[in-house]
């Protein structure tokens, strides 16, 4: 529960930091308070960086932020519309379940490598972290600086907390929007059930991730875009991008279609990426792309990632069927798009053609269209979907509830929503309901070991493991999925990897027993991928067996002290 | 024929070693092969311990549940997860944190209520092993051996424990050497494998030495030995 607490207290710490950047205007629009909370947490962003580049991120940094931020939001008071808490109490009750998650064990392995693995290791050295080390460290951090506050005064369900709130918010902003730019509180109301009977959004609500927050910054910009407000729309967009880059699709559309004609287009433009400079600029500083770890990597030239990899085949004919296959064949447990979706995400956009010369729903198609043809040239799964959903489930429900003006029709819109969501949820019970299981034994043991016999004082190279946010020793190399870091590090360091992994500093290696499967990159050519996967995995055992002493040795871990040789 | 013949390079003084691919199925708990009561237990294709290799015959069997290690009274200081607890008559030896990251090896004698420090201080004791009356373990990178009837105790000068447990059999040792190039396994009664790759998980029973080499279990039988 204080970890509840301690994300709602960010929350309206965040609202009061962020409404100094409004307009006194602004404060009186009926978005302040969200517009307030994304500007918030943008600052906060930008002065995380900062106090991280100099070395000063610490748990007395945070409360010192939060407490401060909080100051902020009695004087000047934002509106609060009267209907916001009753939006917030529905989007509350819609997305509880999510609550399970907040409290259960880090269950998400990207929350614990790098939501909350990365904001703990950024409190143990104090500052920011990055390089080909800490690749995930290069992002911009705009959200990891906000679950570094939470984290280093709270305790760790503080930052799937943190998200849970912020899904919170974006799903009354959903409502709010649909009141606001089409008229009818149903619209809002109908998109936040889709949404929130979608497997893939609901599973993301109680973990610390970075997809909703994305959409609430996505949702941040498209408001002030069709209000024409310039300095909300480019902080909203900064916001975005700063936390995920797959926003600059639908962040486009929202731009092309912005109130205010080209010159306020390229002043929002110019206040973007002005916001998000310092991230790009620090790159520079640290000699590595300013787009690192996406690209730029020292030889050898690796892949970051293989959008081939996932979804449904990047044939025509794949593309074809792809909205049909992402509703109805998609299923958490299968990699192919690893979620599912309320079916009427899409099929209430069926009947665009009849709204697209309405102006007022232009920029929502726009931008909806965009982010969905985004999506599906990256990597297919659902999850990265989440950005541009809210959109889409705004876009769809705006087209087709005002088609429901008979009781008839009613009844079927809202029967297919009931229906459409028993499919949308298909396996979000198995996630809850499995929750409480979710580290796996081995794992136990192996932070129990780590815990236990490592000093103090050690850090860790996390070969092939995701165990990052367990084990609370400083750490270079976690990574997850194709392991690009970590391969990346081996191939570097061919003949000399226990050497290597001394002079970065590392003390121990925690080795993950991987297994890359040659059908899993069919794409790839044979000899690539036993030069790129297995040789070094081969080699990091060989090696280590030669110049490492074996601690600890589970079925899915091994423990090595790294000592120099004479 | 379950067992085919390996051909092999460069052994001085064991008859050429042969794979045994009955018991060479991977296995998820990496303590397995194994020795337990005097068979060697390997693992099926789910990767689970229930395959039974007679270590003279070789003949095999297999049971319908996994095979588990017996139970141990309860231990204070608490044994290092997943580290191996040796039992002999005389008592009980297991390993436990040292002050740093290194281990020691703490002793419970059945005869005496409080368990002491068998072998301490800096660097690793570890690899607790018995047979018989004798207990070996790994100290500082050398073996000890103690018979635990007659208190004899002697050492072996060499540098292992860095991966596996050696193996013992009433007197009989053999452990793991790095070598200039690769993992070798040596004994304490001159019996040597040497050979291209990594020998490792040395398992001794009589004339005859089990490894692994290449994900997959060995046996090589002593030169001249029956």
């Amino acid at each position: 529960m204080i970890g509840l607490a301690l994300g709602l207290f960010a929350v309206i710490s965040a609202i009061g930091a962020g409404q100094h950047l409004l307009s006194d205007a602004a404060r009186k629009s009926p978005t302040a308070w969200a517009h307030a909370l994304g500007g918030g947490l943008l600052l906060w962003g930008l002065i995380g960086g900062v106090a991280g580049k100099i070395g000063v991120l610490s748990p007395g940094f945070g409360g010192a932020v939060l407490g401060l931020s909080a100051l902020g939001y009695f004087r000047p008071r934002l509106l609060i519309p009267p209907r916001l808490w009753a939006m917030a109490l529905i989007a509350g009750l819609l997305i509880a379940v999510g609550l399970i998650d907040v409290f259960g064990p880090l269950d998400g392995a990207d929350e614990r490598y790098l939501h909350v693995g990365l904001p703990l290791q950024m409190l143990l050295e104090h500052g920011l972290l990055g390089g080909p080390l800490h690749p995930n460290g290069s992002r911009p951090l705009t959200l990891q600086i906000a679950y570094t506050l939470v984290l280093g005064i709270g305790e760790v369900s503080a930052a799937p907390a943190l998200h849970w709130w912020l899904s919170l918010a974006t799903l009354t902003l959903v409502i709010q929007l649909g009141r606001l730019h089409f008229g009818k509180l149903h619209v809002g109301l109908f998109a936040a059930v889709v949404l929130a009977t979608s497997t893939t959004f609901l599973v993301s609500t109680g973990q610390a991730a970075s997809d909703i927050p994305t959409a609430f910054g996505i949702l941040l910009a498209i408001d002030a875009a069709i209000c024409g407000r310039a300095r909300q729309g480019a902080i909203a967009a900064a916001l975005a991008l700063s936390i995920k880059y797959t926003a600059a699709a639908p962040l486009f559309g929202i731009w092309l279609c912005a109130k205010g004609g080209w010159s306020t287009r390229i002043k929002v433009a110019a206040g973007t990426i002005i916001m998000v400079s310092p991230w790009w600029i620090r790159n520079l500083i640290e000699n590595l792309h300013p787009l690192f770890p996406f690209t730029g990597w020292p030889l050898p030239q690796l892949s970051f990632e293989y959008p081939q990899k996932y979804g449904a085949g990047r044939d025509l004919i794949d593309f074809v069927w792809l909205p049909w296959r992402m509703l109805f064949e998609a299923r958490p447990d299968t990699r192919m798009f690893l979620g599912r979706l309320h079916p009427l995400v899409l099929l209430a956009l069926l009947p665009m053609p009849m709204v697209w010369k309405n102006q007022r729903f232009r920029p929502w198609i726009v931008a909806s269209l965009i982010g969905l043809i985004a999506w599906s040239i990256g990597p297919q799964w659902l999850r990265y979907l989440i950005p541009s959903l809210p959109l889409l489930a705004l876009t769809g429900a705006a087209i087709v509830v005002p088609l429901a003006h008979r009781t008839s029709l009613k009844t079927v819109l809202w029967g297919a929503l009931l229906l459409g969501s028993l499919s949308g949820l298909q396996g979000s019970r198995r996630h809850f309901m499995n929750q409480n299981n979710a580290p796996m034994q081995s794992t136990q043991i192996l932070v129990k070991f780590c815990h236990e016999v490592l000093p103090e004082d050690a850090r860790i190279a996390m070969l092939f493991s995701w165990a990052s946010a367990d084990i609370n020793r400083a750490q270079i190399l976690g990574s997850l999925d194709d392991h690009t870091p970590t391969r990346h590090f081996l191939l570097r360091n061919r003949g000399r990897v226990v050497e290597a992994l001394i002079d970065a500093g590392a003390t121990h290696a925690v080795v993950r027993k991987v297994n890359f499967l040659r059908g899993t990159y069919p794409f790839v050519g044979i000899h690539q991928f036993r030069r790129e996967f297995t040789e070094p995995a081969q080699q990091l055992d060989d090696a280590l067996l030669m110049g490492a002493d074996l601690l600890f040795q589970s079925p899915t871990h091994r423990v090595y002290r790294l000592t120099p040789r004479p | 024929m379950l067992i085919t013949a390996f051909v092999v390079m460069g052994l001085a003084t064991a008859d050429p070693p042969i794979v045994l691919y009955a018991a060479s199925s991977l296995c998820a708990d990496p303590r397995y092969p194994a020795l337990d009561g005097g068979l060697l237990i390997a693992c099926d294709k789910r990767r689970l311990p229930t395959v039974r290799l007679h270590p003279e015959t070789l003949d095999k069997s297999e049971t319908e549940t996994p095979h588990s290690w017996p139970s141990h009274p309860i231990l204070l200081p608490h044994p290092r997860p997943l580290s191996p607890v040796a039992q002999l008559q005389a008592g009980v030896a297991w390993v436990a944190n040292g002050k740093a990251d290194d281990a020691d090896l703490w002793w419970l004698g059945s005869d005496a209520g409080a368990p002491v420090i068998l072998d301490g201080g800096p660097g690793d004791q570890h690899h607790p092993i018995a047979s018989g009356d004798w207990l070996a373990w790994v100290s500082a990178g050398e073996i000890a051996i103690w018979n635990t009837a007659t208190g004899e105790k002697r050492r072996i000068p060499t540098n292992t424990g860095f991966n596996a447990a050696p193996t013992i059999d009433g007197e009989l040792l053999c452990w793991e050497v790095r070598t200039q190039d690769d993992i070798d396994i040596h004994c304490n009664d001159k019996f040597i494998i040497a050979r291209p790759g990594h020998q490792t998980h040395p398992i001794r029973v009589g004339e005859r030495l089990f490894f692994r080499e290449n994900d997959r279990l060995m046996s090589a039988r002593k030169k001249g030995s029956p």
